[in-house]
């Protein structure tokens, strides 16, 4: 008995440091959009362009995405969107080839994902907290366990 | 076409100060197929019992463009090896020409061709990638199906949340024509709509549509020809010339109702995704028109990028009897054994035979199994290969087509396998 209270110390112990050791992700745009704040669903429903608009405006997105093999790309996707990877590029070449919109654009690098949000008034992205900078706002934090 | 697109995109480019709008974006996908049947006596799309390409092998461009927020449009050129029409092998087709303005963040008006929405991947049938297997089950997606695919008219969809559940309605309006096996098929009014619900790990939609259809089929001339001539030699008997002519009236139809309803489900359980359409087809019981019934149930195991299958299913298709009984009814007027012949070995009993035996052909039922393996070895494209096992019952071909009709059917396999790429 006292064997598997132990071991549950152990994991309880280990899921809390697991937790402490986490990457923020936040969810930026260009410092002039009016938008003060997203919601988690808001921020779910543009990037699955279930809602292309900018909530309460007439704006339409312009959405940002890193390369789809990047750490900060497989985290916003499972921890923030929900969607698995397998899952995903299905639903994303199908909303691409049945005339539903656009898919976000792909770059490279974190650096160049912030230009480019601080350049254009209608983009959307999402970077770790360390690598914000004063020339985007961020919209959304969304907690997640680095993996 | 892609060279304009390509050059008018540069073009656009090196003009626009902001890249956001007025930005063309090419994008595009194709497959590379190849399959074969077990047994020669039969056809099924441009598969038999040698190896060959066609059937699943295709390619397709797309161009979008976004003027505004408001105004964008998308168009798609594809190329099918075997399109069920007389054309030949990759004649490339406008399957999209679709303008589409945004009412607001949720809802898009469109105008144009577009791919209706009848069963869950019939929008992108030709974009492998985007499904599970080689190709969707012929159950659910019948092939005759094939000049239905794309509207030429208006639709309205509206995205909604209601709480966990996402929410997508689509309704349309248009009309479409196109060719069949030699079917021409004018569907002169169509219009349907869809309900597709997401919640969680649970997918659910219903799609309805109707069609105001007129069918052709000019292989029947000689049938026809024979019923002419026989009218004309019977035309002192009463009633016979009538009773005649009337059976090859019903070899064609004109402005006919058919309503169609298909239901999708699918749930995602760890590693496992079940998936099931079932498919209910009415028709007027008159004339050359039939009623059809099908599903199918899958369920996949993904293990990383590799995803082995199964899939069972049935397909049941009921020619209206309107010209048996027509055939029966001219039997009461010029009784079976009369032995009048008009040309050689042509007598009436035979044609009447022959012409139930035609339209016998068009009642089908079958059952499949389908085993195989999706294996996605590059973020852009994916290799499967797949067995399918076709129990045609009834006597009938199935979804086939036969050499002879003389030799009936009992099953076949069909093994394919596809590489599915996007761009």
């Amino acid at each position: 008995m006292n064997h598997y209270i132990r071991k549950l110390i152990c994991v309880t112990l280990g899921m809390s440091l697991t937790i402490l050791v986490k990457a923020d992700l936040a969810v930026i745009v260009h410092p002039n959009n009016p938008i003060k704040s997203l919601s988690h669903k808001d921020v779910q429903r543009l990037f699955l362009g279930r809602s292309v608009m900018f909530p309460a405006t007439k704006t339409k997105i312009y959405a940002i995405d890193h390369a789809e093999d990047s750490d900060v790309y497989a985290s916003f996707y499972s921890n923030v969107v929900k969607m698995n990877s397998n899952k995903l590029k299905k639903y994303r070449a199908y909303y691409l080839f049945s005339g539903k919109g656009r898919l976000p654009l792909i770059l490279d690098k974190p650096d160049e994902v912030i230009n480019r949000v601080a350049a254009i008034e209608n983009a959307i992205s999402y970077v770790n907290v360390n690598n914000i900078s004063d020339k985007v706002k961020v919209v959304y934090i969304m907690p997640t366990i680095r993996r | 076409m892609f060279k304009v697109s390509l050059l008018s995109c540069l073009l656009l480019i090196f003009s626009m100060p902001s890249f956001s709008y007025g930005e063309i974006e090419l994008s595009g996908f194709a497959s590379i197929g190849a399959g074969r049947l077990q047994h020669d006596n039969v056809r099924y799309i441009d598969f038999t019992d040698e190896w060959s390409f066609n059937s699943d092998s295709v390619i397709g461009i797309q161009a979008q463009i976004e003027f505004s927020d408001r105004w964008s449009l998308i168009t798609q050129v594809v190329a099918s090896g075997y399109d069920y029409t007389d054309n030949a092998p990759f004649t490339p087709n406008l399957e999209w020409f679709v303008l589409g303005y945004q009412l607001d963040s949720n809802t898009q008006l469109r105008f144009g061709r577009f791919r209706a929405p009848q069963y869950r991947y019939s929008t992108t049938l030709e974009v492998g990638y985007t499904y599970q297997w080689v190709r969707p089950s012929p159950n659910a997606y019948p092939l005759f199906f094939s000049p239905f695919r794309g509207v030429d008219g208006i639709d309205i969809t509206h995205n909604v949340s209601y709480d966990d559940v996402n929410v997508g309605y689509q309704v349309f309006l248009g009309e479409t024509e196109g060719k069949y096996e030699g079917t021409e098929v004018d569907a002169e009014f169509t219009f349907g709509g869809n309900i597709f619900a997401t919640w969680s790990n649970f997918s659910a939609r219903v799609s309805a549509q109707q069609f105001t259809i007129s069918v052709e089929f000019p292989g029947f001339s000689q049938l026809v020809g024979g019923y002419e001539a026989f009218a004309s030699a019977y035309s002192g008997t009463p009633g016979a010339e009538e009773a005649l002519l009337l059976i090859p009236s019903s070899f064609s139809s004109e402005s006919q109702k058919v309503n169609y309803l298909s239901l999708g489900f699918s749930y995602d359980v760890g590693r496992w995704t079940f998936a099931s359409e079932i498919l209910n087809l009415r028709s007027e019981d008159r004339n050359f028109a039939n009623d059809t019934d099908g599903y199918y149930i899958s369920a996949a195991y993904q293990f990383k990028n590799i995803s082995p299958y199964i899939t069972i299913g049935e397909y049941h298709n009921r020619f209206s009897d309107d010209i048996k009984n027509k055939v029966i009814a001219s039997e009461a007027v010029l009784a079976v054994g009369d032995t009048l012949e008009i040309s050689e070995d042509l007598t009436l009993d035979r044609l009447r035979a022959q012409t139930l035996a035609t339209f016998q052909f068009f009642n089908v039922d079958q059952e499949t199994i389908t085993l195989g393996v999706r294996y996605d070895f590059h973020p852009n494209a994916d290799f499967k290969i797949e067995v399918e096992y076709f129990n045609f019952l009834n006597g009938s071909y199935g979804n086939m087509y036969p050499d002879s009709v003389t030799d009936p059917g009992r099953d076949t396999v069909l093994t394919s396998f596809v590489i599915d790429v996007v761009f």
